[in-house]
Order: C-alpha cells, then sequence, then structure tokens
C-alpha cells in the first residue's frame, strides 16, 4: 500500500509552470535564461474594470442606449471621452468617461470600461531556464536545485537567501532575532508561536518565514503577513524534521524562492536553485519499501523520522486496539515502533 | 438449457466500489446457500491525488486485494474488469461504483433576503456535494461593480439565482441577474460557469432573455414560490445533475469505470440515501443515517413515504474539519472529553488533523479527542439539519446506522454507540448499527439492477447491529426513577426486572442474537415516544453491544464543575465497555 509522500530533495530537476491566472501576453521566449524578478508574462489587471450603470444615470432604456453611444466598442478612450449623449429639449443627457482606457460595450444598461491597464507581471520568481511557452498564460521553467515540499502556505511567493533564524529545529522565533541583519532574507524557524512577531518581520524586510510549525491560532496572521509564510511539519508544537532542518542548513544564504500556494495538486514548496547536475524529480514510487525513510504523522512519535524496517501483509492491533496495515519505522533512538502506513509520510 | 441460461436473475454477482476522498473501498456480493452474502471486501487510498491522479488506479487496487482474498479472478490479462461473470467463476455480472471523491461544486448564491429566498436555496445545494463559496444579496453592502469584479477574479462553478415570491414584480432581482450577466460576459468560455434561475417565475422570461446568449443555463421551479412553501425538489435535481455532469464526468481516470459499469456512477450520498431508503422498508419505520466522511458530512432521514437528505460539504472529520473552530470554540469539543486539555491544544490538533486526514489516533488521548471531535460536529450539523428539515427535534427512529471511517475505525463498539447518542441525542427505542464495511451506499446504488440484493445482504449481518437503545425523553433529578424495565427470553425466562434511575447509562450484557422481549415502563414525565409515562412491550434481538438503557434523560446536561464533569464522562465510557 502507497502511503502519503513528501519531497525533501537536496538536488533534484525541478520543472514548474508559472502561469497567469487568466489569458495575457507571454514575454519570455523558450530557451531564455531567467532570474527570479525578470517578468515572463503579464496581464492587464481585473480590477481595472469600470462598470457604469448608464441607463439608471441618464434615464434610458437599456433597450435604447446603444443608439447614443458616441463610441465603438473596442475604442481608446481618455478621462472625460463622450460616451454616450442623448441631445434633446430642455437639455440633452451626456456621459463622460472617469478614466483612461478602453470601451468595452454596453450590456443591460451599463457601459462597460477597462482603464489603462496597470499590468499584473508574472515574474520568474526562481532562477531557471525557460522549458516550454505556454500559450497566453505563461511558461514552464527549469532549475536544478533543492525541493521542500511543505503542508501548509500562507497564499503569497517571495524570494530571498535563506537565514537560519534559530540553530536548533524546535526553537521558536523571537523578538531578538529580527533586526536589519534579517531584511531581504529568508527566515527558517524550529516554530512560531507569537502573532506580534509578523508585524516587526515586516518592519524588518524579512522576504519569507519558513517554520517547522505554527500555533493553530496564528494561522490568520500569517495570511495577513505581507509576505509568505510556509510550514513544513504541522501545527501546534513540533520540531522541523530533521532532514529538513539539515537540508536548510547546508543550503544557508543561498537564495530560496517560498511558493506558498496550495491546492488538491500542488502543494506549497520551497525551490532553491543550485548549480551542478541533478537527477529528474521523484515520482510514484510504488508501495513502501523496507529501507525508506518516513516522517510519522501522529502521536506518540509525531514528526520524527525513521527507517522502515518490517512490513506487514496483515492488518496488526495498535496501542488503542485498531486492527491496521502497519510498518515497524526504526526511530533515531533506535527503538523500534509499529506505526499505521495511513500515519506515515515517505520522504522522497 | 445451458449453463449461462440457468442463471437467473436473482443470482448474479455485484462488484460495488465506493471511491471516497481518502479511501475507496470495493466489495464482493454473491448468492452463498440462495442468498446474497457479502463475500469479500478491499479498502486503500483514494487515487485522485497525486501521484496518480486517476480515481480508477485505486478501485484497481481495491479489486485486486479481493482477487487475493478470494482467488477469485476478476481481471482480464489486460487489465479489464471480467463482466459479466464466467461460467469458470470468474468476473462479475455487475459493478457499480458510487464517489463522494469528486470535489464539491462551487456555488456562488444570488438572491434578495438572507432568511427566505437564499436559506432555500442553502437548504437546496445541501442535495449533494456543493460547497457555497459566496452569496450576493441585498444586504451584502457591494456595488454592483464589485460583484461583477468578485465573478471575474473567482469564477465559481455554478451561479445558483434565486429570490422573489411568484407573481411579484421585484426589479431587484433583475438588476441582480444583470451584473451577474455583466460579469459572465467578461469571462473567457472555458470559465463561464453554468446558471441556474429558479427565482420569482413571472421573472423568467426576462432572466432568459437577459442570458439569452449565455450557454448552460437552467430553470427551475421557484424554491420558494410564497414566503410560505419551499419546493427545492426541482433545483436540487438540477445542481446535482450539474454535479454529476462537471465533477464526476470530469474526474481523470472515471472513463475506465464507466466502461466497466456500463452505468452512470451515483453520488455516494445519493446512493447512501437509496441504502437508508432500502432499510427503513425492511425496518417498517423510519430511518436515520449518518455518514461521517473525510470531505463531507451527510444525514439521511427516510420512512416508507419520504427521504430526506443533506449533504454538507463544508463539514467533515478531514479537510473540512477547521471549519469547525468557525462554529465553536475548542472548549466546546474539549467539554466532551474525560480530561483536561488546553484549547490552544485542541485548536491545534484539529487543524493538524485536518492537513493529515487519512491519519488514524495511535494513542488513547488522540482516540478520545477525535472522539470529542465527532460529537460536537454531529451535534452542530443535526442540529443545522433538523432545522432545515423543519424538526424542532430528532422524531422517534427504529434505527439509526453510521457509517464512516471515523466510526469503522473506533475499536470499541461501545464508543461507537456512545458518540452517536451523545451527539444527536435521539429517543424512544431504536436500533444502532454501524455500516462498517462501508458498502450501504453500494448497495443503494446496486439495488436498482437487483432490490433482492441490498434486502438479503442487510439481513445477512452486513451491517454491524451495535444493539437496541431505550432512552426516555425528560428529566429528573439524579437518582430519581426513570422507567422499570423487564427483559424476557423467547421462551418467556426472566432474565432480568430492574428499575432505572435518572443520570445511569448502562449495558445488559445479553447473548449477541438472542431474542428477547422487553417491557419498559416509563415514570410519569418520561417519554420513549407513546406519551407520558406510556409503556411498551417489543420484541427484538440483542446487538453486539447488548441492550443499552440510556436514563440520562433529554437533553443532555454535562456537569459545569470540570472535574464532577471528568468524571461523569470517564463513567459513560466504562458504561459503555470502554
Amino acid at each position: 500500500m502507497q502511503t502519503e509522500m513528501t519531497i525533501v530533495q537536496r538536488m533534484v530537476q525541478i520543472r514548474r509552470e508559472r502561469l497567469l491566472p487568466i489569458a495575457g501576453e507571454v514575454i519570455a521566449i523558450e530557451g531564455q535564461e531567467v532570474s527570479p524578478v525578470q517578468v515572463v508574462a503579464r496581464t492587464p489587471r481585473d480590477s481595472d474594470y469600470q462598470i457604469i450603470p448608464a441607463s439608471d444615470q441618464l434615464q434610458l432604456d437599456p433597450a435604447t442606449l446603444t443608439e447614443y453611444l458616441q463610441v465603438e466598442p473596442g475604442a481608446a478612450i481618455e478621462t472625460g471621452t463622450v460616451l454616450l449623449e442623448k441631445r434633446g429639449f430642455p437639455r440633452s443627457k451626456k456621459l463622460t468617461s472617469p478614466v483612461s482606457g478602453l470601451f468595452l460595450g454596453a450590456r443591460n444598461g451599463r457601459l462597460i470600461l477597462r482603464q489603462s491597464p496597470e499590468w499584473i507581471e508574472l515574474r520568474a520568481m526562481f532562477r531557471g531556464r525557460v522549458v516550454r511557452i505556454v500559450a497566453n498564460r505563461g511558461v514552464e521553467l527549469e532549475a536544478n536545485g533543492s525541493l521542500v515540499e511543505a503542508v501548509w502556505g500562507s497564499g503569497k511567493e517571495a524570494y530571498g537567501n535563506i537565514k537560519l533564524a534559530t540553530r536548533t529545529a524546535d526553537a521558536p522565533l523571537t523578538s531578538d532575532m529580527l533586526s536589519s541583519e534579517t531584511s531581504n532574507q529568508v527566515l527558517v524557524v524550529g516554530h512560531l508561536n507569537d502573532a506580534e512577531l509578523f508585524a516587526q518581520a515586516e518592519k524588518n524586510d524579512v522576504r519569507g518565514i519558513v517554520a517547522g510549525s505554527i500555533r493553530a491560532d496564528l494561522l490568520s496572521a500569517a495570511e495577513a503577513a505581507p509576505f509568505p509564510v510556509l510550514v513544513t511539519d504541522g501545527v501546534g508544537k513540533q520540531r522541523m524534521a530533521a532532514p529538513i532542518f539539515q537540508l536548510f542548513l547546508q543550503a544557508e544564504k543561498a537564495e530560496a524562492t517560498l511558493f506558498g500556494q496550495s491546492s488538491r495538486k500542488q502543494r506549497p514548496e520551497i525551490i532553491i536553485p543550485l548549480s551542478g547536475t541533478a537527477p529528474s524529480a521523484p515520482r510514484s514510487t510504488g508501495p513502501l519499501a523496507v529501507g525508506q525513510h518516513v516522517r510519522v504523522l501522529r502521536s506518540p512519535h509525531r514528526n520524527e523520522v525513521g527507517e522502515v524496517v518490517r512490513l506487514y501483509e496483515r492488518a496488526r492491533t495498535t496501542a488503542v486496539l485498531s486492527p491496521t496495515h502497519g510498518a515497524d519505522i526504526q526511530l533515531p533512538d533506535g527503538n523500534i515502533t509499529f506505526v499505521p502506513l495511513v500515519n506515515l509520510d515517505l520522504l522522497i | 438449457m445451458t449453463s449461462d441460461e440457468s442463471i437467473t436473475f436473482e443470482q448474479q454477482s455485484f462488484l460495488v466500489a465506493d471511491c471516497g476522498s481518502t479511501n475507496t473501498a470495493a466489495a464482493l456480493f454473491d448468492v452463498v446457500e440462495g442468498s446474497y452474502r457479502l463475500i469479500a471486501r478491499a479498502i486503500v487510498p483514494t487515487t485522485t491525488g497525486r501521484p496518480w491522479f486517476d480515481v480508477s488506479q485505486g478501485v484497481r487496487q481495491a479489486i485486486q486485494q479481493i482477487v487475493e482474498i478470494t482467488g477469485r479472478q476478476l481481471f482480464y490479462e489486460h487489465g479489464v474488469l471480467i463482466t459479466p461473470q464466467r461460467a469458470d467463476g470468474s468476473g462479475v455480472d455487475h459493478f457499480t461504483v458510487v464517489i463522494s471523491a469528486a470535489a464539491p461544486l462551487e456555488t456562488l448564491l444570488v438572491g434578495l433576503f438572507e432568511d427566505v429566498s437564499l436559506a432555500s436555496a442553502r437548504r437546496a445545494i445541501r442535495g449533494t456535494y456543493a460547497r457555497e463559496v459566496q452569496q450576493f444579496s441585498l444586504a451584502d453592502n457591494l456595488t454592483e461593480q464589485e460583484r461583477v469584479i468578485a465573478i471575474m477574479q473567482n469564477p465559481p462553478e455554478l451561479i445558483f439565482l434565486v429570490g422573489g415570491t411568484d407573481g411579484g414584480a421585484d426589479k431587484r432581482l433583475l438588476r441582480l441577474v444583470e451584473a451577474v450577466d455583466v460579469g459572465l460576459e467578461m469571462l473567457t468560455d472555458s470559465h463561464r460557469p453554468s446558471v441556474l434561475y429558479a427565482g420569482n417565475r413571472t421573472l423568467q422570461q426576462q432572466v432568459q432573455t437577459i442570458l439569452a446568449d449565455k450557454e448552460m443555463v437552467y430553470i427551475a421551479a421557484n424554491v420558494r414560490p410564497t414566503l410560505e412553501i419551499e419546493q427545492t425538489a426541482e433545483a436540487a435535481q438540477v445542481i446535482d445533475t450539474l454535479y454529476r455532469d462537471l465533477k464526476i464526468r470530469t474526474m481523470p481516470g472515471i472513463r475506465s469505470l464507466l466502461e466497466w459499469s456500463g452505468q452512470s456512477v451515483m453520488p455516494t450520498a445519493q446512493a447512501f440515501a437509496a441504502g437508508i431508503r432500502y432499510l427503513s422498508v425492511m425496518q417498517e419505520g423510519p430511518v436515520l443515517g449518518v455518514d461521517l466522511g473525510s470531505d463531507s458530512l451527510t444525514l439521511v432521514a427516510a420512512d416508507v413515504q419520504d427521504v430526506k437528505l443533506s449533504v454538507r460539504s463544508d463539514w467533515g472529520m478531514g479537510r473540512p474539519l477547521a471549519n469547525l473552530l468557525n462554529q465553536v470554540e475548542p472548549e466546546a469539543v474539549g467539554g466532551w472529553l474525560s480530561f483536561e486539555m488546553e484549547a490552544a491544544d485542541i485548536r491545534d490538533f484539529i487543524v493538524n488533523k485536518s492537513l493529515f486526514p487519512q491519519t488514524i489516533p495511535a494513542t488513547e488521548t488522540e482516540l478520545l479527542l477525535e472522539q470529542a471531535i465527532v460529537r460536537e460536529m454531529l451535534h452542530c450539523a443535526a442540529l443545522e439539519t433538523l432545522a432545515d428539515w423543519r424538526w424542532s427535534a430528532l422524531p422517534l427512529m427504529k434505527m439509526i446506522v453510521v457509517r464512516g471511517s471515523t466510526f469503522a475505525n473506533t475499536p470499541r463498539l461501545g464508543q461507537v454507540a456512545l458518540m452517536v447518542l451523545d451527539a444527536l441525542q435521539p429517543t424512544g427505542i431504536f436500533a444502532l448499527a454501524l455500516d462498517r464495511y462501508g458498502i450501504l451506499p453500494g448497495l443503494g446504488a446496486a439495488a436498482a439492477q437487483n432490490p433482492l440484493l441490498p434486502v438479503q445482504a442487510l439481513n445477512a449481518s452486513s451491517l454491524v447491529h451495535l444493539g437496541h437503545v431505550i432512552a426516555p425523553a425528560g428529566t429528573a433529578s439524579p437518582g430519581r426513577k426513570v422507567m422499570h424495565i423487564t427483559v424476557e427470553s423467547e421462551e418467556g425466562r426472566r432474565l432480568l426486572e430492574d428499575e432505572r434511575a435518572f443520570g445511569t447509562l448502562d449495558v445488559l450484557p445479553l447473548e449477541t442474537g438472542q431474542m428477547v422481549t422487553v417491557t419498559v415502563q416509563p415514570q410519569r414525565g418520561f417519554d420513549i415516544g407513546l406519551g407520558s409515562g406510556k409503556g411498551t412491550t417489543m420484541t427484538f434481538p440483542i446487538g453486539s453491544g447488548g441492550l443499552m438503557i440510556d436514563a440520562r434523560g433529554r437533553p443532555l446536561r454535562l456537569p459545569k464543575d470540570e472535574i464532577a464533569r471528568h468524571t461523569l464522562i470517564r463513567q459513560w465510557l466504562m458504561d459503555m465497555g470502554r
């Protein structure tokens, strides 16, 4: 039987699509080397649309509105351009554009305008090479480097240099760890337990935070922070899993990108581009096998990483007397314990 | 006559698969000694997520386990299911699939008033797996521009328009429809949601005119034709069809399952409702079904005349679990615990469980905490659902059936019974059952091909019968006499004659399967469904959990003192066999 799995790879080939939320213009070209800041695609912002209830404002029948239009759909307009005019006595009715941009058309008695676009610029966000163009949407980038999947993300994305704010995998971020030295850095910490530190981190221009764990009541504050917050191991008070902390320790000062979005298909993740050759990203590894490394997801050994030493074909009884399929796991202290397969997370 | 011709309708074999959001189960039914029996059953993780992104993989894995258990060949060498059953015994005659693994239909509700049309719309979307993502109403304080942009930025999969009583001429609804139309106009075809109008019938033509150039526009009867009348069935039917078309039929891997089945795939909730309906016919009385899934919670109440169904995609023991914290404080969950636990730790646990929905408790503390969560969630959901069904309290039931991996993985049957009694607080004399093997929806769906299958399979102990419960409604001071009980064996031998005092809960350890005749005489002020102080005599078999006598009264009251509460809850756990 297959278990959950989490990618924690020191050196791997990474391919990621960078796509606009809606159709737009792709700027990058195939084969191009890009830096994190480089814009690869862009599109006008949705929120720059203006809907003017013209029929209401001028007391006109919506069905006759188009008879009085002074501009064609698709026409460029300036602030003050007359959009609609009905001549008459004792006075004419006139409607002018409140913005510069495009007149898109009239519908249901409303005029639809798009302001001169402020563009949503889609940046590469990590150093790599464009290997594929996705028409009107964006690009697929490739890079070699480290890849760590998180279990929770605040939804934002950013890049910066890795700094281990805590020197142990279970220590919390504290106020004294935030200073001008953390400016433009991605902070790696064992645990987050103080909501006020997000504001302090913002003041110190922290680019993002990667934590082993976070208190549940801080999740809203983390989502509200202007930078991404990613959690690698879980909610509550728990240490960052040893292989993940070790990976960050070895990558200190390297440039890392945090992607905080998650969906049914994509987990939040940290990408650290590095120079050198790398194997392809790991895929399905088939059923769990002896010798593989797993993270335990539930008490009493939650978040300990161990090695599979025996798999059972038949269901066994757990400490709470539930029969379940499972495996014997050798923990870092040498003890061997039976863990249900559903409580294991294969680290690949 | 060939051997094939000798196969009669009643003797056909069935393989049913149930693809949940976390687990996929398969069960094989065949005729043994003239009656349908559960032959084998297997459960594996669902494969709609990575690395498979293919729902059929999990079904194949589960069926393969059945092959290994039974030795019966079910696949051709090229991996296709063998149907119909062959003369050599390989394959199956029928393959049926039910699915709850598809994501819910993301729905934007648009209506006039929160307490009227929108409330009815909300009840309509609870007929299937749909999730309200936003609502527009007269009271939402949004400008028209904000509504248009909201549709553009987060296009739902369905826009459900309601509002106005039939015959009215409320232009405000048309203005909302026009804003929706502008938003739709700005979306590309691939992102354009379906639209269902179930509002004021008088405005139907005008709504159709406004949306004339849009595809996927559906019209259903007004969900609120008058302020007093609600009719959600037609709209719910359209939403269910859209869920099947937009969510189930587009799942990666569904095609091969459809080919094997030769039938449409039924959402698990509807199949569960069909299964509960069968049980109500067999029990000759009302049956309540509770399906506590990972990503949804389904409640069904069925009797011979009527089936009520409520599907809540915002509740569940998996990803939606964190939503519980939007409804109640962690202390409410802690109130069901027999030990002290910090509210922050309960909150952390709930969110963690939503991140790792497939995990199961491996310590006594976490087991009891999950059971406390079930009590609180089910209690909240039941209160809302009873209100939706316009019931002031849970009416008398002949049977209550629960399913879902949280119940199925509970190590002691008494714990399952206690969770149900605490959360739902049912009254009367009723049977409790557990669909431990997760087969009830599959049987409900397969019944369309052979109605004998669910009847015979359910009679053949495919459900775990936890036992009967005697639970009078009423309240009194602790220790006051509640009822007098006499239990006699089938042969008339008196097994027990005793009284029960208020506040007690116990299980009579009678032999499982033994037929007993129970006479219950409640005291005045206590009611087992026949009126205050009125008694009855019933004959029924003893279930695995014995005969449960719940004299704790209704509504259940827990002591405010923490130590007293912990002691009492610990006592109840002991009383029910921990």
